[in-house]
């Protein structure tokens, strides 16, 4: 694999990431979709837990500050795969997506400094709908929703201490939503006028946003044990909204703002013996619980284990391979959606210079028929390819 | 090339990648037979989030509902009929036609036929009007035939009388170069021009002949009469290049209840192969001129672009709201926006459905219409083949030039004298602040009985049009302003000394889609039986037509109504069948038809109010 052809994945995956996990919490116009884990596969591998788990090398989007430990510059790539199973009380429907959530550059430099640019995606929506038992045959109604929420992201991680660490980033945001809404009234032979009729080829409502939030973390690094917290604030977005519908000449527009709720998230980990950690984190983003709306504060906790094998550079494959696993529990910050998991993981260390391939496998299952309405279960797949280099390291470590 | 960022992956990594991928296609082929297709997941939530609608069709009859305005319009392009394939003669019921022809005499030896014989033993010296009416094979042909020569009721008369008058010009004193302009002047006045011949000048030359009616369309229908006084007239110079303009006046035309006398000829169907079809000068013989030599025989003028220096001019006696094939006028129609809102909310809430909300601005994105008709109540109607008439509904909005206040018809009066020169202004496309012409009118009074109205072009003169109007009569004007889609109507109304103006621009227009599909087969449906909503039977009382395209506009568009109008035009087709393309006579949908068929349909008009039936299907759109 070529570097050009590394950089033309990365190109790629800004172009993919626009389709990712189904789910219909996409539909809700108050929300922006379904939120992306901004963890690498190692964390998600723990149960999406790993706040304060330090390593040697690797982007961390959500705790930046803990990059200022690193050894090298790094770059990192996740994708992710999933096999989703809706069901609701009369159907069911399997389907696969594929996303690339987010890539990361960390420049470590001679002094404990590490300058960070982040990609990410942060929520999304996808979502269709094309019943084929309509149950209005006049009008067999379609809908389907597209795009989500982008993050653009710098930060300055800094250690001045060998024992903490604190990290400053400018968050862009940038939001690119699509939702459509067609019916067709030609399905219908018995309906001699409206089988005759126009169709509703697009009722579609797009919506453009822009903003920007500050961020900060900072971890607290001991032999024996390590803490983090990370915080972002509250971002108000600016959003243009298009409103075009086929056969008709209009193209309504209407601007307004709204804001993205500030969120906070600490983290700890535990190391009983060197190549073992523990971890656990805990997060909270306050949405604002709105009249007719179904926001409500998010909150969710995560644990895992990682065992990191120690085998040196003569030793059996196997014996230098981590192996993780660990569970959670979050409540989506939409229609109270609860969000059960447990995760599996790999890390394969490629080589001698630290790069790695993390794998982790998440089973996870949301909703209810009781109050959502739908049931969502999904294995997802997530594989994060981290490379390190000696860029911006000092002549003499270079090897 | 020098790497963007020198981020060095081992060899190890390398083949790992290479070792995944044929993984991850097969992955990717998996993940693909695992997907279900469509997903039809979610009904449930969506209803609960007003994604998709419990009840999402609402359907609405709005029977009797008054239009607006109404008003009738004869089509542009010109209703001359310039150089048509079929010339109309005569009269019938209460349409009448004139028509004209020119024929340019360059060669010489053709006036030498006519002092010497066409052959030296040739006694025969006439100059002879040839005219072919078109004769069609047995068969259903024959049964349209008679349909159009008799009317259903078979009252043809055996002959009709005509004046030939001709005006003859010839090139002596004119410069050879300034020819073609003349004839280019004569064209436009005798030919192009529909004035009638109290406002030309004397003819040259007077003749006046007597055509076969019933029998004209047996034995290839042809017809030749002699014309010995154009013929004395083109001998005094007959060394001289002519140009004739003749054209045939009925005189003793029957009244509008008794027998026809309609007949028709081929115009510019005498081209090419078929020359010998139309209207021919015939030089010093009597043969039949498809079998006579070119020399003897001057087919009409050669107008450019294989059109022939035809025309005729139809006139229609009855009431101006009637709709006219083919004569093309139709029927404007415009309503109430609001009002019509108002009748459709009534219409849901009888149905225990809440309307939806109205909403200021521009547009209203309240409902979609898969479909609406609109359905005109015909009072009477006369089909002259009996076979059902197409109609076409033609959506449009209309600008209401000068009277955006008001959103009326622009509408004005001027008497002789006048001579306004910007009543209209005509602006470059997309550009209304470069203006390429101020449009003017200039009335004058010719005599106690007539008013003459020109149309001035500041810059393109040759614009320029003249109408004359007799008091009491309602003529129209029609010119396009920067498109076919931009055509302006002026109608005029002398009353001495006033003369009434309506105008109005129509900005964009369509035909609404009457192309309908088999439930069953989901194919185009073209059986004629079948496609109601397209023909009007001679049985039927009312018209309806598809509409969806117009309703769309009138209910989406808020501002309809105050700076702009939506119209609906119920217009009847230009041809309605074609004998030579039936196949199965009756059962089929006709082709286009090169006989133009005389059909009235009156609508129902009951003290000057016109009403109509709307069906409605309403897709309720949510506010988003």
């Amino acid at each position: 694999m070529s570097r050009i052809s590394v950089f033309f994945l990365a190109g790629s995956a800004l172009a993919l990431g626009a389709r990712a996990e189904t789910s219909p919490l996409s539909v809700l116009s108050e929300g922006y979709g379904i939120e992306v884990s901004g963890n690498s596969a190692r964390e998600r591998a723990m149960g999406d837990a790993g706040l304060a788990s330090v390593t040697k090398q690797g982007p961390s989007i959500l705790n930046p500050s803990r990059t200022a430990f690193n050894e090298k510059t790094s770059f990192s790539a996740t994708f992710d795969s999933d096999l989703d199973w809706l069901q609701d009380k009369d159907n069911s429907n399997r389907s696969t997506t594929f996303l690339i959530p987010d890539i990361a550059l960390n420049f470590q430099g001679r002094i404990p400094v590490n300058v960070g640019l982040y990609y990410r995606q942060r929520f999304h929506r996808n979502f269709s709908f094309t019943p084929l038992v309509p149950s209005s045959p006049d009008a067999v109604q379609t809908f389907t929703t597209e795009g989500g929420l982008y993050e653009l992201a710098a930060t300055l991680a800094y250690a001045p201490k060998p024992w903490i660490a604190l990290a400053l980033g400018y968050n862009f945001l940038i939001g690119r939503e699509r939702a459509i809404e067609s019916a067709t009234f030609d399905q219908n032979s018995s309906n001699g006028d409206l089988f005759n009729g126009v169709n509703l080829k697009g009722d579609t409502v797009s919506t453009r946003s822009s903003g920007g939030y500050p961020s900060l973390s900072m971890t607290v690094r001991q032999p024996k044990w390590s803490l983090a917290a990370a915080a972002g604030l509250e971002a108000t977005l600016d959003r243009t909204q298009t409103r075009s519908v086929t056969a008709m000449t209009s193209a309504d527009k209407a601007t307004a703002t709204r804001t993205l709720p500030w969120t906070a998230q600490i983290g700890g980990a535990y190391k009983p013996v060197p190549n073992q950690s523990l971890a656990l984190d805990i997060g909270y983003e306050a949405w604002e619980e709105l009249s007719g709306t179904q926001l409500n504060p998010a909150f969710k906790i995560g644990g895992g284990y990682e065992f990191q094998g120690k085998g040196g550079a003569y030793e059996a494959y196997y014996s230098k391979v981590a192996w993780r696993g660990g569970m959670g529990y979050e409540k989506l910050y939409l229609g109270e959606t609860d969000l059960y998991y447990a995760t599996l993981g790999t890390g394969l260390p490629l080589g001698r210079r630290g790069n790695l391939l993390d794998i982790a496998l998440k089973y996870g299952h949301r909703g209810d028929l009781e109050n959502n309405l739908w049931t969502e279960d999904f294995l997802k797949v997530s594989v994060t390819l981290t490379g390190v280099s000696v860029w911006g390291q000092p002549i003499r470590k270079r090897r | 090339m020098v790497p963007l960022f020198p981020i060095a992956f081992p060899k190890s990594l390398r083949a790992t990648a290479k070792a995944c991928l044929p993984a991850a296609i097969a992955a990717s082929l998996f993940a693909g037979c695992i997907s279900d297709g469509p997903n039809q997941t979610g009904t449930q939530f969506l209803e609960k989030h007003d994604i998709l609608l419990t009840t999402p069709v609402y359907h609405v009859k709005l029977k009797a509902f008054p239009a607006d305005s109404f008003w009738t319009t004869d089509q542009y392009p010109d209703p001359e009929h310039i150089s048509d394939t079929i010339i109309l003669a005569g009269s019938k019921g209460k349409f009448s036609a004139e028509p004209r022809f020119a024929w340019n005499i360059s060669d010489t030896a053709m006036l030498d036929s006519l002092a010497d014989g066409y052959v030296a033993a040739d006694s025969d010296k006439a100059l002879r009007l040839s005219l072919t009416s078109p004769a069609l094979s047995a068969g259903p042909d024959t049964l349209l035939l008679q349909n159009l020569v008799n009317g259903a009721e078979g009252k043809a008369a055996d002959s009709a009388e005509f004046d030939a008058w001709s005006w003859v010009f010839d090139d002596s004193g004119i410069a050879s170069a300034a020819w073609s302009d003349s004839i280019n002047t004569w064209n436009r006045r005798y030919l192009y021009n529909g004035e009638d011949v109290s406002i030309l000048p004397p003819p040259t030359a007077k003749d006046h002949i007597v055509l076969k009616v019933k029998e004209a369309y047996h034995n290839h229908g042809l017809q030749a009469r002699g014309l010995a006084g154009l013929r004395k007239a083109l001998l005094k110079k007959s060394a001289s290049r002519h140009i004739v303009h003749l054209r045939l006046i009925q005189v003793n035309a029957p009244g509008a209840e008794s027998l026809s006398t309609m007949l028709r000829f081929g115009g510019e169907w005498g081209t090419q192969a078929y020359v010998a079809n139309g209207a021919l000068l015939l030089f010093g013989k009597t043969a039949d001129a498809t079998t006579g030599n070119g020399k003897n025989r001057l087919p009409t003028l050669d107008l450019g672009n294989d059109h022939r220096a035809v025309a005729y001019t139809l006139k229609y006696s009855g009431a101006r709201t009637d709709l006219l094939n083919s004569r093309q006028r139709g029927l404007h129609v415009t309503f109430d926006r609001g009002r019509m809102l108002d009748s459709i909310d009534a219409g849901l809430r009888a149905q225990g459905i809440t309307p939806q909300p109205r909403v200021s601005g521009k547009f209203s994105l309240a409902y979609f219409v898969p479909f609406a008709s609109l359905s005109l109540p015909i009072d009477t109607a006369s089909l002259e083949t009996g076979l059902p008439l197409p109609v076409n509904m033609l959506t449009m909005t209309d600008s209401l030039l000068g009277d955006s206040l008001s959103g009326g018809i622009r509408d004005f009066s001027l008497r002789e004298g006048d001579h306004p020169s910007d009543i209209w202004t005509l602006t470059e496309i997309g550009q209304p602040d470069v203006i390429r012409n101020h449009v003017g009118l200039t009335l004058n009074q010719i005599n106690s009985s007539l008013i003459r109205v020109i149309l001035t072009y500041s810059k393109d003169t040759v614009l320029n049009d003249t109408v004359y109007l007799a008091n009491g009569e309602s003529k129209q004007l029609t010119f396009s302003g920067q498109s076919s889609k931009r055509v302006m109507y002026v109608t005029m109304t002398a009353k001495f000394p006033d003369v009434r103006f309506q105008s109005y621009l129509v900005v964009r227009s369509g035909f609404e889609n009457n192309e309908l599909k088999d439930p069953a087969t989901g194919k185009s449906i073209d059986e004629l039986a079948k496609k109601v909503p397209r023909f009007f039977h001679a049985s039927d009382t009312a018209i309806t037509l598809r509409a969806t395209g117009g309703i769309q506009s009138l209910l989406n568009r808020s501002d309809l109504g105050t700076a702009a109008l939506q119209g609906f035009q119920f217009l009847p087709a230009a041809n309605a069948i074609n004998p030579k393309g039936i196949n199965a006579y009756g059962d089929t949908v006709g082709r286009e038809l090169p006989f133009p068929v005389l059909d009235v349909l009156t609508p129902k008009i009951e003290s000057g109010r016109l009403k109509v039936d709307l069906d409605l299907y309403l897709y309720p759109l949510k506010a988003r």
